[in-house]
């Protein structure tokens, strides 16, 4: 257009204007603040991104996930920006020692550590995992950090995730991919793949198998405030202990889909969550579990409380959990 | 032999003297069309019988391939993969119970019967018939030792209630809900792929008669309960075409709204009578000819026969008019002709060439529809060179009135003449700063308007029909209720094989690249989803883990990458060729406006350009309905330049040429690039973008608007040069002799196409719209604006020595 109306402009003697055609360009969304990694030409946005696990690191909120990228808000969740790792593979897990020290894991044996708060990140090479998949990562007090992942991979750190040591779990011969490593009290409770439950209760050092209530896959564990051991994953599947594994209660919960991890909210409610929305609610200690969904349909994988809100992490990035979601009983994986 | 132009009444018997004409090359033309006016006649008339024996063989299309800039590289790219990628000529068929869900017996039975309908249409696909009671419908689910699944409805299904919870449940088991069934389960559809050919006859498939069998799927299951929504490729197909061929009705409206002002203006039967049938014989030869050239009529080509029919008039009412003038001063039917021949020899002709010269250049649009617009316009004003400047002045030839007759006939031929003497102030430098003024505020404004114009498309749906065309409501019926964009780019990943029996697909440089490409693109505004070989990987890869959300990853290994990979082939083509050195990636766009087409092109050569082709992986834009817009764009925005350059260029030309004067030529072009702006600021105020269809509007208004400038200023030309007259008289005599039949000629023209403003396309509105805009407004810069150019541009010509054997006399 430009062109032809300079044409008309000379044909007129009045050559004074140029135009655009194409008008400004629309700016729809909430891209993120732009990252620094090479090749990188967008903005990341917080809803189209897949993040796999959310922590606090003092005030400020730090999720990771795809292709290395973080995203941190510093206002409880209300607004987002994105900072890249110096990695390409997805992350899986981050811990923080404190509001500045941390350490995130992900697939391809990428370890990444921040002494700043995750503003920026250092590439920690790990030969020995190399070329397997870390999917998570437990601070347990101090520069103390544990990673682990496929085929039984656990390292630790003794030196806040500069150093890692490889140990063996369990048995010379386990190949089990782990889950989840929680503290509980002085010990450490594993949930693993097919069925595979542990403990350690001389920091890591040895790990003794437990006896499973389920064959099927546990992809998360917590501890409730009251003491209690929730172990869930594959199919809806849910169980619970008092007495750190010698007996195991399942609690029913109508649904196939997955559960992906979940927290204990400051109100004393556990909130586990998990594929295509799955929200399920309990109201005393994990006893029993309501079922509910998130619009949308999209699974989740991670939660935090941060200021009176409830931050979800998942297939769509960041979202807020609207009470809403949790009134009614809604039964049907609908939508 | 000397004749006396007087005698011969009628003409009929008169004999035709050399000596009555000019000695001129027009005055020898002109003799030699009179002397044989009789075999010429009979010729014109068998001609016209062959040809409108052809012209029945036309028929109207709307092919895909003419509608897109095939040399564009977007397009190569199409081409390139068009047999690999090819099967997105989907219909969809979805059914809606407006009364409750799709778990209700009617529905279903609605629905099983429909998916066999769908089977049997005639071009579909058998194996690629797709509901709930198809065979490749099945839900999987990941259980503790592997792999579980089955048909979502069982094959016993006979819709009871414990039926229909099973197949709810299977449903949510499945990843098909919002595919083909809706979100809210109100909705389910039958979805189909099309053949490239028709299984019987080997021809191209005739998606015009697909098309009308899916309507009548609709005809047959719609009612208040249920609702039937189809939406395709060949569906829009079908329905472009036939409200392409709808607006053939309002050629019969322009003809006879033309018909009663042709008596209104003429006062006489047979004027109209004549000027119609010259007007109608073009419309014929061209309609006959264009099979000959094999040719047929496009939604956007159907309109040349009624540019042409109009255009026609015009210049028939020029030549009737002057005949007229001519009778009205006791001249006889021949004499009357050969005058009015003689007199409008030279700028009829110049005009109609500047019409074809209009045409033509729309040619630069390397769009085939559009060249064949080009071309087929270009035949008609060709052909009309012959009906209006042989045939219509020897059909005068016969006919005669008495100078008496003729004022009783009372036409509006003079009617004008009291407005034009009015009217000569424009031509003196005293106040021919007033019109010129405005002119200045009327190009700042439309300079300002401009520039908000858009190129591309600015709504939703297929562009070519109304907004609230039943096609574009069932697209946004299907949109909305399940999550299936109909606005697709299409990027294909080359990669490149390091031997014959390598396949980089399963290579975890080139998947990391695509998974990027994936990753950056789901950022860009206006994406909505992104579809890769890589994002498939990743979502096999975390079923294969249990479904964990963590294992949503690209695998290390070509083994692991390789097994997602293996279920892709599953899919047939929808994310690789076989060879697997191709690999769609699939970006659906949240709509089809220029603006977000091009920000997602920029974002996809900026990814290119920052590394993300590799000497292993490149990625070339572009298929998919979207990348055919992008392409279309670009072409038209690459084209409107140089289609504007070439017109106003060649227009000029011609005006030298006809006037030998600099000066006389800005006279005519700039009234005319004034309302070129003011056509482009109508464009923007009316929200129609530059596209394939609005694009050759400008070279056809302008190549149409010019007949105005030259048909006065030849006039105005004579009469100083000639005459002797000063500026405002020469102005005011051009305008008793032609400006009446210009205004006339500017209404019939602008009514005409109007009428194109009421067709079901709005495709077909758009241009109706802004060519009655130029053709109205070009005449009123013509009379208005022009004569104050003139006075300060070209001032009062010398009367230049008669060159003894010039005998025409005005008047």
């Amino acid at each position: 257009m430009k062109h032809w109306a300079r044409w008309a402009c000379v044909l007129l003697g009045a050559g004074l204007m140029s135009m655009s055609a194409t008008g400004a360009e629309e700016g729809a969304g909430t891209p993120a603040a732009a990252p620094k990694k090479s090749g990188v030409v967008v903005d990341i946005r917080t809803d189209r991104i897949l993040l796999l696990d959310i922590v606090a690191a003092g005030n400020r909120l730090v999720a990771v996930g795809e292709r290395g990228f973080t995203m941190v808000s510093d206002d409880q969740g209300k607004s987002w920006k994105a900072i890249a790792t110096p990695v390409t593979r997805t992350l899986t897990g981050v811990a923080f020692k404190d509001a500045k020290v941390g350490v995130a894991v992900g697939h391809g044996a990428s370890v990444v550590r921040t002494e700043d708060g995750g503003n920026s990140w250092t590439h920690v090479p790990l030969p020995e995992a190399e070329p397997e998949s870390l999917l998570g990562v437990t601070n347990l007090g101090g520069d103390h950090f544990i990673a682990y992942g496929a085929f039984g991979m656990y390292f630790d750190s003794a030196d806040a995730g500069k150093t890692w040591q490889k140990r063996m779990v369990v048995s010379e011969d386990f190949d089990r991919h782990i889950s989840q490593v929680i503290p509980v009290g002085n010990s450490l409770f594993m949930v693993a793949e097919s069925g595979t439950l542990a403990r350690s209760d001389d920091g890591g050092q040895t790990w003794t198998a437990m006896t499973s209530p389920y064959e099927g896959s546990y992809f998360a564990a917590l501890q409730t405030r009251d003491g209690a051991l929730l172990a869930f994953g594959m199919r809806g599947n849910v169980y619970r202990t008092t007495d750190f594994g010698a007996n195991w209660t399942k609690i029913p919960l109508d649904t196939t889909a997955s559960l992906m991890g979940g927290k204990q909210l400051s109100d004393g409610r556990i909130l586990l969550v998990g594929n295509v929305g799955l929200l399920a609610v309990s109201k005393d200690d994990g006893q029993t579990l309501e079922l509910h969904w998130a619009p949308g349909g999209r699974g989740y994988s991670q939660l935090v409380e941060a200021g009176g809100r409830i931050i979800l992490v998942g297939e769509a990035g960041i979202s807020e959990l609207d009470p809403a979601w949790l009134t009614g009983t809604t039964k049907a994986a609908g939508q | 032999m000397a004749t006396d132009s007087k005698i011969a009444p009628g003409g009929t018997t008169a004999e035709i003297g050399q000596e009555q004409f000019r000695t001129d090359w027009v005055g020898k033309i002109s003799y030699w069309i009179f002397r044989n006016r009789k075999p010429l006649l009979i010729l014109f008339v068998l001609l016209t019988v062959v040809l409108g024996g052809l012209a029945s063989q036309l028929r109207v299309q709307a092919a895909f391939t003419k509608m897109i800039p095939l040399k564009h590289p977007y397009m190569q790219t199409f081409l390139q993969y068009q047999a690999d990628f090819g099967g997105a000529n989907k219909i969809i068929v979805a059914l809606g119970n407006k009364q409750g869900s799709i778990y209700d017996k009617q529905f279903m039975d609605d629905l099983r019967k429909v998916t066999e309908e769908v089977f049997y249409i005639k071009g579909v696909e058998r194996s690629s018939v797709t509901s709930l009671f198809t065979s490749n419908v099945r839900y999987n689910e990941v259980v503790e030792d592997g792999f579980r699944g089955g048909n979502i409805v069982a094959a016993d299904f006979a819709g009871t209630p414990e039926q229909m919870d099973k197949v709810r449940e299977n449903l949510l088991k499945s990843d098909w809900l919002g595919r083909i069934v809706s979100n809210d389960q109100t909705s389910a559809m039958v979805v189909a792929t099309l053949m490239e050919n028709d299984p019987d006859t080997g021809k191209r498939l005739d998606l015009q008669n697909v098309a009308k069998q899916l309507e009548d799927i609709r005809t047959k299951y719609e009612n208040d309960k249920t609702g039937v929504y189809i939406i395709g490729f060949a569906k829009s197909v079908g329905d472009i075409a036939k409200g392409a061929a709808g607006v053939l009705v309002f050629f019969g409206v322009a003809f006879v709204i033309t018909a009663l002002l042709l008596y209104w203006y003429s006062g006489s039967l047979m004027i109209t009578a004549l000027a119609l049938i010259c007007a109608i014989v073009p419309v014929i030869w061209l309609l006959g000819l264009l099979p000959v050239f094999g040719l047929g009529l496009d939604p956007m080509s159907i309109l040349v026969p009624f540019l042409i029919f109009s255009i026609a008039v015009s210049h028939a009412v020029q030549m009737t008019n002057a005949w007229k003038l001519e009778t009205l001063h006791g001249a006889d039917g021949v004499t009357a002709s050969t005058r009015s021949f003689q007199k409008l020899f030279i700028p009829g002709a110049m005009a109609l060439l500047a019409n074809a010269l209009g045409f033509m250049v729309i040619a630069f649009i390397e769009i085939e529809m559009v060249r064949e617009l080009a071309f087929t316009a270009t035949i008609g004003v060709t052909v009309m060179i012959i009906t209006n400047k042989m045939l219509l002045p020897i059909l005068l030839s016969y006919y005669h009135f008495t100078p008496e007759q003729a004022k009783k006939l009372s036409g509006k031929e003079t009617a004008g003449d009291w407005l034009w003497q009015r009217l000569g102030f424009l031509a003196t430098k005293k106040y021919a700063w007033m019109p010129i003024l405005v002119g200045l505020g009327l190009l700042a404004f439309g300079i300002q308007q401009a520039r908000h114009l858009h190129i591309g498309d600015l709504g939703k749906g297929v562009p070519e029909l109304r907004p609230n065309s039943r096609y574009n409501q069932d697209v946004d019926f299907i949109t909305s209720h399940y999550k299936i964009g109909v606005d697709l780019l299409q990027i294909i990943a080359e990669a490149k094989a390091k031997d014959e029996n390598d396949s980089p697909c399963v290579d975890r440089d080139v998947m990391d690249k695509m998974e990027d490409f994936d990753f950056q693109m789901r950022q860009v505004d206006g994406v909505a989803t992104v579809r890769s070989l890589a994002g498939f990987v990743e979502t096999m890869t975390q079923s294969f883990a249990e479904t964990f959300v963590k294992w949503h990853m690209l695998p290390e290994s070509r083994a692991q990458i390789a097994q997602g990979v293996g279920y892709a082939t599953r899919l047939g083509n929808e994310f690789m060729n076989s060879r697997c050195t191709a690999m769609p990636v699939s970006i659906y766009t949240t709509d089809h406006q220029a603006t977000t087409i091009a920000h997602i092109v920029e974002k996809i050569k900026e990814f290119k350009a920052a590394g993300g082709d590799t000497d292993r992986i490149t990625f070339r834009l572009a298929s998919g309905n979207v990348g055919v817009m992008a392409a279309t764009n670009e072409a038209v925005e690459a084209a409107d330049k140089w289609v504007n350059l070439a017109l106003f260029a060649s227009v000029s030309i011609l005006c030298l040429l006809t006037f030998r004067s600099i000066p006389i030529t800005l006279c005519v072009i700039l009234p005319l690039a004034l309302v070129t702006v003011l056509c482009n600021a109508v464009m923007a105020m009316l929200g129609i973008g530059v596209k394939v269809n609005t694009l050759p509007v400008v070279a056809l208004g302008v190549g149409v608007g010019v007949d105005y400038g030259i048909y006065l200023f030849e006039r105005m030309k004579h009469e100083m040069e000639d005459n002797g007259l000063k500026l405002k008289e020469a102005f005011v005599e051009a305008l008793k002799q032609r400006g009446t039949a210009s205004i006339f000629t500017a209404a019939t023209m602008t009514i005409s196409v109007a009428t194109w403003i009421f067709s079901a396309l709005k495709f077909q509105a758009d241009m109706g719209i802004l060519l009655a805009f130029m053709f109205l407004v070009n005449a009123f810069g013509a009379i208005l604006l022009l004569p104050s150019l003139a006075a300060f541009l070209v001032g009062d010509l010398k009367k230049k020595e008669k060159k003894g054997k010039v005998l025409e006399e005005a008047m």
